[in-house]
């Protein structure tokens, strides 16, 4: 190698180190637990932070705040939160956070709890993009917090909610605001107002989700391009699954067990149902009240009804004004709809509106996995 | 000669038990199926549980599809077509029978629709409701979730989630009965009530209930790997002889356990953030052992993980109180009243029961 090449090398070499940025922050893992102490710098192992909040506040971006098991929040359950070592005092909230972290447990979901005491509050609001809350048996418990469990709200995108219990909240976990792509997968709402609500402008993802018993839906779309994947909605007071109020909405294999309405199509631009088994819901399988284009196929709807809109029959489907394509459904009966053993397509408002020919003539295999067992 | 006739006696016996196991029928449950004499065939299938037992003899399984069952048209009666007909329950087994559903409890409900009747009894000896990832859910009883009638012995019971009943999840005062991987969630009263003797308690999980999350009397029960969280009164309550907890977790609830009165075994738990106290003890000579109790007794800053009160009195033996320095102040737990300390454990332990989600 002549010298004027070996120089030209280096120079080059050179450059390119002094382009390349330099190597980030290693991420920190800030611990909580129920031993622990809120304090300046607190997080090590040995001198673990006592509230979520605390951890929050001493965390950067792309750190990871890991919580023992234990009960969180306002403490003495006095109603006033930012007392020492408990969570707050942000208003309307437990937790707020506000950075993006991985926040999850050490022990799962069952044994970590974020009470909220019983009072108008919501227990953790995401309010940064990039954040995630739980994952698989790294869950937590949200409980007895007045509005929701877990709300991803104003402008966080790509948010993940994963492994958690909601216990008697308003709703078990919600999106609401600007946010594009959050990712709620995994966890169980039982006993809530509502389960899981995705009601951002931007879409997210519910997949392999549990709303049992709660008094209202358990799956909510409002916002725009919402997609429910593989969830189950059991008992739940009113609808299974609705779509009020949102632009495209998709549900793409799911379970609505024994709820009032098993799917409601509201106002809306479309609503896609495909892969879906609507058993036992006492006044109709799927009801398209005013969706302009409401189409199901690829589904199983048996057992439905008799109680209800209209007059105790077994409607496998309910519709109203607009048309309704369930074709390629199967009713309970190789002979398509008609009694029982069969689910019925009825039309409540204008006669023939809903398609249903061709019909399946056997079930279709629909596999869900929630944590169930 | 005598061990030959006994083997000879053995195998006759064994014989018999195939013969009957192998008599014993299937008969299946689903929505899409109608209530009639000789329904329960894959073909034709019960619509209604009630109507297969009628028509099980003993041995038999019953196998439920996804669905709602209960008092479909939600008129506050049962027994129209396809309804389930009890009147103590909304479902009542009555013969000894396996009673499993094909998917799980997830997508099979037992809807008590808010009737004045109990979701499920079981009075029958011998009865198996549920099974790991073959169970039901039961909800909206007017009364407790699931009842094991006094006259039901052997009873097991696995893979329920008994939720929002008007009282307990689970309840009975029979012996000998096993209890595994049942959750019981928000239900006004307690999650598990039972008395009796001899039963046994595995992977249960009792949540957000408003009473205790496990309350059991009587003697010789055992009560492993369970989790009580965010109950309204204790996690674990005893009163009784000769009563076994271990490996189990009370977090979150108004106190983790109550030794009420008798006597109980405790070993290797943890008892993480109660509201009032860790334990609380009026019962005598109890001792506590291999066990985490620390984060309790925030609710009027008492502090307790361990708290006596009247006659109770406790010896705690190698626990882990949340600091290196033992019992105290935070972020260690104090000792309240009666109590001996002997070893303290530096380092947190791990227990980790394994229960459902």
């Amino acid at each position: 190698m002549s010298m004027l090449r070996f120089v030209v090398w280096f120079a080059l070499a050179l450059l390119v180190l002094a382009a390349t940025p330099a190597a980030p922050l290693e991420a920190a893992v800030l611990q909580v637990a129920n031993n622990g102490l809120d304090a300046p710098d607190c997080g090590a192992k040995t001198a673990p932070c006592r509230s979520i909040t605390r951890a929050i506040d001493e965390a950067t971006a792309g750190d990871t705040i890991v919580v023992g098991p234990g009960r969180y929040g306002d403490l003495d359950r006095d109603g006033t939160l930012g007392e020492p070592n408990e969570e707050g005092p942000e208003d309307g909230a437990l937790i707020v956070v506000d950075k993006p972290v991985t926040i999850e447990s050490s022990s799962g979901a069952v044994w970590t709890i974020i009470d909220g005491a019983g009072f108008d509050r919501t227990a953790v609001r995401i309010t940064a993009s990039g954040a995630r809350f739980g994952r698989a048996k790294r869950g937590f418990t949200l409980f007895d917090a007045k509005d929701a469990g877990v709300s991803v709200e104003e402008t966080a995108s790509n948010v993940v909610v994963e492994a958690n219990l909601a216990v008697r909240t308003g709703t078990g976990f919600a999106t609401s605001g600007a946010g594009t792509g959050a990712l709620v997968q995994g966890n169980v709402a039982s006993t809530n107002g509502a389960g899981v609500a995705l009601r951002s402008a931007g879409g997210g993802i519910a997949r392999a989700n549990l709303a049992v018993a709660n008094t209202a839906n358990g799956f909510d779309a409002g916002g725009s391009g919402q997609r429910f994947e593989g969830n189950v909605a059991t008992g739940n007071g009113i609808f299974g699954f609705s779509a009020t109020l949102s632009g495209d909405t998709v549900l793409a294999v799911g379970a609505a067990i024994g709820n009032r309405q098993g799917v409601f199509g509201g106002t809306g631009d479309s609503f896609v149902v495909t892969g879906l088994a609507a058993f036992g819901n006492s006044e109709g399988g799927i009801r398209n009240q005013s969706t302009a284009t409401m189409s199901v196929t690829a589904s199983n709807l048996v057992g439905n009804g008799p109680k209800g809109l209209a007059g105790n029959l077994n409607c496998g489907t309910l519709n109203g004004t607009f048309a309704l394509d369930a074709s390629n459904v199967f009713w309970g009966a190789a002979t398509g709809p008609g009694d029982d053993p069969a689910d019925l397509a009825c039309d409540l408002e204008v006669k023939d509106a809903t398609t249903f020919d061709p019909f399946a003539t056997k079930a279709f295999k629909i596999k869900t996995k929630v944590p169930a067992f | 000669m005598r061990s030959r006739v006994s083997r000879i006696g053995f195998s006759f016996l064994l014989l018999l038990a195939v013969g009957a196991r192998g008599d014993a029928a299937t008969l299946n449950v689903a929505v899409g199926g109608a209530d009639a004499d000789g329904c329960g065939t894959k073909t034709a299938p019960c619509r209604s549980i009630s109507r297969a037992i009628a028509n099980a003899t003993p041995g038999d399984k019953i196998l439920v599809g996804p669905g709602r069952y209960g008092d479909l048209d939600d008129d506050g009666q049962l027994g129209d077509p396809g309804e389930e007909t009890g009147t103590f329950a909304v479902v009542t087994i009555d013969k000894p029978l396996i009673v499993q559903s094909v998917e799980g409890s997830a997508t099979t409900l037992i809807d008590g629709g808010g009737l004045d009747l109990f979701g499920v009894e079981i009075a029958a000896s011998g009865v198996v409701f549920g099974k790991a990832k073959k169970g039901f859910t039961v909800a909206r009883a007017g009364r407790s979730g699931v009842f094991i009638g006094p006259q039901a012995t052997n009873v097991t019971v696995s893979g329920i989630r008994s939720v929002r009943n008007t009282d307990a999840g689970f309840v009975s005062k029979s012996p000998s009965l096993v209890l595994r991987g049942n959750v019981a969630e928000a239900n006004l009263g307690t999650g598990f009530t039972f008395a009796g003797a001899g039963s046994t308690f595995t992977a249960c999980r009792a949540t957000g209930n408003g009473g205790d999350g496990f309350a059991i009397a009587g003697e010789n029960h055992v009560v492993k790997g369970n989790v009580a969280s965010a109950n309204g009164e204790a996690g674990f309550r005893f009163a009784g002889e000769a009563n076994v907890l271990t490996g189990s977790v009370a977090a979150g609830n108004a106190a983790g356990l109550r030794v009420f009165s008798g006597s109980l075994t405790a070993t290797g738990n943890s008892f993480f953030g109660n509201t009032i106290d860790g334990a609380l003890v009026t019962a005598a000579g109890i001792t506590l052992t291999k066990s985490n109790i620390f984060g309790n007794g925030d609710f009027g800053a008492s502090n307790c993980g361990v708290r006596t009160a009247g006659n109770g009195s406790v010896t705690l033996d190698k626990i882990c109180f949340g600091a290196p320095t033992g019992p105290g102040p935070d972020p260690a737990d104090d000792v309240c009243g009666t109590i001996t300390v002997l070893e303290i454990i530096e380092k947190v332990l791990k227990i980790t029961p394994k229960v459902p989600l």
